[in-house]
Formats: C-alpha cells, sequence, structure tokens
C-alpha cells in the first residue's frame, strides 16, 4: 500500500508534527507512513483523510499485488 | 495539555525510578565489599545497560511531551507488544540454556536467577531496538 501522505502536506504546508499532533499520533508514525513502512489502522487511516479533507482511497492507494 | 501532563509524570517517575535502582546498586556493591570479577562485573554491565534504556525511555518521553504530541500511539504500542514477544521466546532459550549449564558453572542459585532476571530485561531492550530501528516494516 502507498500513500500520498506527503505530497498532501506539502500541499497544505503541513509539517509532519503538525499532522501527527492533528491525529494524535508520534512524530515517527509519520515518519514510518510516509517511507510506507507502516499500515496504519482503519481510524488513523480515516483521522489522516480527514485532515486533507479527502477518502480514505484519495489518500492510501492499494495495490493488489 | 492533560496528555503533557501526564506524560511529563510518567517520565518523571522512570527517572526517579532508574536512578533509585542506580542507587541502591552502588550502596549495596559498596556495602557487600563485592569484589569486581567477571560474573560481578558481567551483571554490573547488564544492570547500567537496563538504565540506559530507561534513561532513553524517559527522554523520548520528554521529547514528546515538548511537542505537544503523544508519547505513545498504536505504532508504539504494536512495537512493545511485538517486542514483549519475541523476548519471551528468545528468555525461553535463555532459560534452558541456563538449565543446561547449571552444574557446570560455579555460581550460586540466586545469584544464577538474578542474572536470569537481568537476562530478560536486556533481551527486551535487545528486542525494542530491533523492532524500532532495525526491522524494515512496523506492520
Amino acid at each position: 500500500m502507498t500513500n500520498r501522505i506527503r505530497e498532501l502536506r506539502a500541499r497544505d504546508n503541513l509539517t509532519q508534527s503538525d499532522l501527527a499532533r492533528k491525529v494524535g499520533v508520534r512524530r515517527e508514525t509519520i515518519v514510518f507512513l510516509e517511507k510506507g513502512k507502516y499500515n496504519p489502522s482503519l481510524k488513523l487511516a480515516y483521522d489522516i483523510a480527514q485532515v486533507f479533507n479527502l477518502t480514505i482511497e484519495e489518500v492510501f492507494l492499494f495495490d493488489p499485488e | 495539555m492533560q496528555q503533557n501532563r501526564w506524560n511529563i509524570r510518567k517520565a518523571t517517575f522512570i527517572a526517579v525510578l532508574a536512578v533509585s535502582v542506580l542507587v541502591t546498586m552502588i550502596f549495596w556493591f559498596v556495602r557487600s565489599g563485592a569484589t569486581l570479577d567477571f560474573a560481578g562485573s558481567s551483571i554490573m554491565i547488564i544492570q547500567f545497560v537496563v538504565l540506559a534504556f530507561a534513561i532513553i525511555v524517559v527522554f523520548r518521553r520528554l521529547k514528546s511531551a515538548k511537542q505537544n504530541l503523544p508519547a505513545e500511539d498504536e505504532m508504539s504500542k504494536g512495537i512493545l507488544r511485538k517486542s514483549a514477544a519475541t523476548a519471551y521466546y528468545v528468555s525461553l532459550y535463555m532459560w534452558l540454556a541456563f538449565m543446561f549449564f547449571e552444574d557446570r558453572i560455579e555460581l550460586e542459585r540466586s545469584t544464577l536467577i538474578g542474572a536470569g532476571i537481568l537476562g530478560m530485561a536486556v533481551i527486551y531492550a535487545l528486542s525494542w531496538i530491533y523492532h524500532s530501528y532495525i526491522r524494515k516494516s512496523h506492520d
């Protein structure tokens, strides 16, 4: 699974700490999410999508393979 | 804000605990008149590793509190769970090895048990480091 968090953060001028604060996680979690090394829970994915006013599918891109 | 205060309190508690363990260790060592032979110095080194781990945890918590971020979240809790599971399996093998070498090592039973408990703490610390920094995926 890939995601557009880095791109959307840049669009909204948010730092990793800002996003972490908004969704209530540690900054390291955002770092690992952006690197694709961590798949978030459904709740965290939803919270992140909410921050960017998008749906989960628009932020997280599922690769069937 | 409430979360932040809780983080600082928890970090302070861990720091006080770590310092009290260190002071007790030094006090016990000085009072007992024990010498730093191989076994004694090994246990001392292991104890310092455990304390260093506690200090790292305190710094991480204080750093998060300073940035107004939670000290724990779903990923860090997952890492703790995986570290505990790995440490449990490895510790079983460590105790098996201790049982095997029990007759061959000239150590008192209480010292052996103490070394085992410290060994478990070290295995947990190493497991946490592996899952936090070395393992490629955190899923």
